[in-house]
């Protein structure tokens, strides 16, 4: 595998949702099964998105802009409906072995890790489900432990850990296999300050020490500008802005220390008047 | 090699975690043992009051004393986690691994199994000890044999049902209902209620015909009457057709996923 | 008393709104309801056929008994039932505190609050059954022998419910007492069948402990005129009623020692 082949690559990438609507009422459930009214949504429109291997790159946009309907096709969950798509040399969709054991997601509102057993109990099954070798495994789960100082709560039922102690070993269990590219959806959503610092600079290390590529999305603009080198922002399914920070500052026309969230919402707002 | 070192430690946790539950499912166990200790019941009766059915007594008792277990060996309960699964997003988590959600659902059929076997059991003794003068079971050997492939070809079609009962939640909000429906026609069908000999002659051709009959009915059939090898041949096609239209319903349903939440 | 009629009208009052609201739902669920029984009619219906002449049971009786076994479960899972599938929840997720803190009766309450009235379908389905059973048996009608069997039928729906009730209030004593449920659905089955089939023993254990059996096989025989008095039944539906009380009376102090 060539090690200048971008980690993500898509051209014209498109992704348009069929719905039905139906009436209100039992009539309208009838009707509905006779001659239901099909419409279509586009999501992502035509998206042009090339990421460099080693890259933080924050993926922005309101609710709905189409980012996370973005972030499903990159990781094979949705099918594009046309356009090219790339990752690490692969088309996501297929969800390949290889593919699947290079990448990994975290999400904040989700939880990977088994509820009922300890986070350790986990990272065992998914010692077997990525074929892990004992001594890496031994190795990779007490370096990540200690990085993200979750070496005493390892054997607790993950019910009984709170939400930042959970995030933290969500963490352990996404990167076990030592994955090139992360998905980080929304990592610290509902996280008190003193864990949200600790994810943020886990990130970072974790990209400084291993060249992981990270594609971050969040509403937090503090995560943002701390980690990401690079911001692509979407609205209506189409890139409306991709740069660093500083461009983005001086894109909506404001200082160098001006608040972020109200560039972004004067962008946001730019958008949909344009 | 790999999906089945996967496969073992999904099993012991599931039954790590069944065992957390084990007075609920010893609990859910009575229930199963009810309906057919009822049947026995009555129909003990009937034959003790000169009722003659078109089986012999010792079949009918050791029918009914056998078809607790022998239903909720190949049983499986995977629709309704799967339907949730789709429609809440929480399939998201599983196909962003390199293992099928399906390994994890055939992990948590056969733990349950573990843990339930052994609470199951100790109650149908009960029941076999109660009517041990009309229990009659085959020795050991190739009967016993056929019988377990039967059982693993009727667990394979019940899962595949579930899968493509719970793929339905790609297209439908709410799949209870037609579960509700496909376990009232199952219970009748499947002979797990009374033994499908018993029903009218008129009726018996298609009851041998239908495809919930290889689910509990024929794997008993086998252990303890003598069913045709024209029987054994439709148990391979409707296990063939079953797991085939999951296999299509679950990669059509995946084409149409859209992950809903994260 | 008026305060609690009108508690409960209302309380039936938004449970229709709420079926008429999610149509298609309720109405799947009245067509299962009623499936339900009519697949229910069927090995019942093969056990007296095969044997008819011995039993001196026959077709059109037994469609009596399944019939009125239909309807008083109908109401049953109806009324009650929704709510004795709650209590386990009440308890363990510590909802009861809702319930206590009303100016009413709490058991009375968490017994009635609830109502599936999609179940509604089997008691018309039901009945339905038992006048056409009844008429093809050439039962005679007597205004008389129909309230004798109303009453057992009534003493059988209270008398089920209240053990039904006994049983879910383990759920205060044990912590995985919800499939107890299940348990007391599968042991009512029974009352489908006509009583002469079960051991003598079990017939006296169907019409008293768990009263299976009035729900529908004594009114049926009540209806062909020879069934025993309704007194013995009534009195013991009185005492189950006062040990019913007493139960949850001891039980509901564990709950809020507990919490």
């Amino acid at each position: 595998m060539p090690r200048n082949e971008p980690a993500i690559h898509t051209e014209a990438l498109t992704k348009t949702y069929r719905y039905t609507e139906q009436q209100p009422g039992l009539a309208g459930a009838v009707k509905g099964l006779f001659r239901p009214d099909r419409r279509e949504r586009t999501a992502v429109d035509k998206l042009h998105l090339t990421v460099p291997r080693g890259q933080i790159i924050g993926l922005l946009g309101p609710n709905g802009a189409g980012k996370t309907t973005t972030i499903k096709m990159l990781c094979g969950l949705l099918r594009p409906t046309s356009g090219e798509l790339e990752v690490l040399g692969h088309r996501p969709a297929k969800r390949g072995y290889d593919f699947l054991s290079r990448i990994s997601v975290v999400f904040g509102q989700k939880s990977m890790l088994w509820w009922d057993v300890s986070t350790y109990d986990s990272l065992l099954i998914h010692r077997e489900m990525y074929a892990i070798p004992k001594p890496r495994f031994a190795n990779t789960t007490k370096d990540l432990a200690e990085r993200l100082q979750v070496q005493d709560i390892l054997n607790i039922p993950v019910r009984k850990l709170s939400l930042g102690q959970r995030m933290r070993c969500e963490l352990v269990l996404a990167l076990l296999h030592g994955p090139e590219l992360l998905f980080a959806d929304e990592p610290t959503v509902g996280l008190d300050v003193v864990a949200k610092l600790s994810v943020r600079t886990f990130l970072a290390e974790l990209n400084r020490d291993l060249g992981t590529t990270i594609v971050l999305t969040s509403h937090d603009m503090n995560d943002v500008a701390a980690l990401c080198e690079r911001v692509a922002v979407i609205n209506h399914g189409r890139t409306i802005f991709d740069g660093d920070l500083d461009a983005l500052r001086s894109r909506a026309d404001a200082g160098v220390d001006a608040d972020l969230d109200q560039v972004m919402s004067k962008l946001f707002t730019e958008a949909a008047d344009a | 090699m790999r999906l089945a070192r996967v496969l073992r430690i999904l099993v012991i946790r599931e039954v790590t975690i069944m065992l957390h539950y084990r007075w609920w499912l010893a609990m859910l166990q009575l229930s199963n043992i009810v309906a057919p200790a009822i049947s026995l019941l009555v129909w003990r009766g009937a034959i003790a009051q000169g009722s003659t059915p078109p089986v012999t007594e010792t079949f009918l008792t050791t029918y009914l004393v056998l078809v607790s277990v022998v239903a909720m060996l190949p049983s499986s309960w995977t629709s309704g986690f799967l339907a949730d699964s789709i429609r809440l997003g929480g399939l998201s988590s599983w196909l962003v691994r390199p293992c099928s959600t399906h390994l994890n659902g055939i992990a948590n059929n056969i733990g349950e199994k573990v843990v339930k076997l052994v609470l199951l059991v100790p109650l149908v003794a009960v029941l076999g000890i109660i009517f041990r003068t009309e229990v009659e079971l085959p020795p050991l050997g190739l009967r016993w044999l056929v019988f377990a492939v039967s059982l693993l070809m009727a667990g394979a079609m019940t899962f595949s049902l579930d899968i493509v009962i719970g793929s339905l939640a790609f297209w439908f909000e709410d799949v209870t209902a037609v579960n509700r429906l496909r376990y009232l026609l199952a219970r009748i069908l499947s002979g797990s209620l009374i033994p499908l000999a018993l029903f009218p002659a008129a009726v018996i051709p298609f009851l041998n015909a239908q495809p919930f009959r290889f689910m509990v009915s024929f794997p008993l059939e086998v252990l303890i009457g003598h069913p045709s090898g024209q029987a054994f041949a439709l148990q391979v096609g409707w296990f063939a057709t079953f797991v085939g239209t999951a296999v299509v319903s679950w990669r059509l349903g995946l084409r149409s996923y859209q992950g809903a939440g994260a | 008393m008026k305060r609690y009629a009108r508690l409960w009208w209302s309380c039936l009052r938004q449970a229709i709104r709420r079926d008429l609201q999610f149509r298609s739902q309720t109405l799947i669920n009245a067509v299962a309801s009623i499936a339900e029984l009519v697949l229910g009619l069927i090995p019942v219906l093969i056990l007296t056929g095969t044997s008819a002449a011995a039993v001196a049971w026959n077709g059109p009786r037994t469609l009596v008994v399944v019939g009125i076994y239909g309807a008083c479960t109908g109401l049953m899972d109806c009324f009650v039932a929704p709510n004795l599938r709650r209590i386990d929840g009440y308890v363990r997720k510590g909802e009861l505190d809702l319930i206590l803190i009303r100016p009413v009766n709490a058991q009375l309450f968490a017994t009635l609050r609830w109502m599936e009235p999609a179940e509604l379908g089997r008691v018309v389905t039901g009945l339905g059954l038992a006048v056409a059973g009844a008429h093809a048996a050439h039962l005679p009608f007597e205004a008389g022998l129909v309230i004798r069997a109303a009453i057992w039928t009534a003493i059988g729906f209270a008398g089920f419910s209240v053990l039904w009730a006994n049983l879910v209030y383990l759920a205060f004593w044990f912590e995985s007492a919800e499939p107890i449920n299940e348990v007391a659905l599968q042991v009512r089955e029974a009352g489908r069948y006509p009583l002469t089939y079960f051991p003598r023993s079990v017939q006296f254990v169907l019409a008293t402990v768990v009263p299976a059996g009035l729900i529908a096989a004594v009114p049926a025989k009540a209806l062909t005129g020879t069934a025993t008095t309704l007194t013995t039944g009534l009195l013991l539906l009185i005492a189950g009623i006062a040990l019913t009380i007493l139960h949850w009376e001891v039980a509901s102090r564990r709950y809020s020692s507990a919490s």
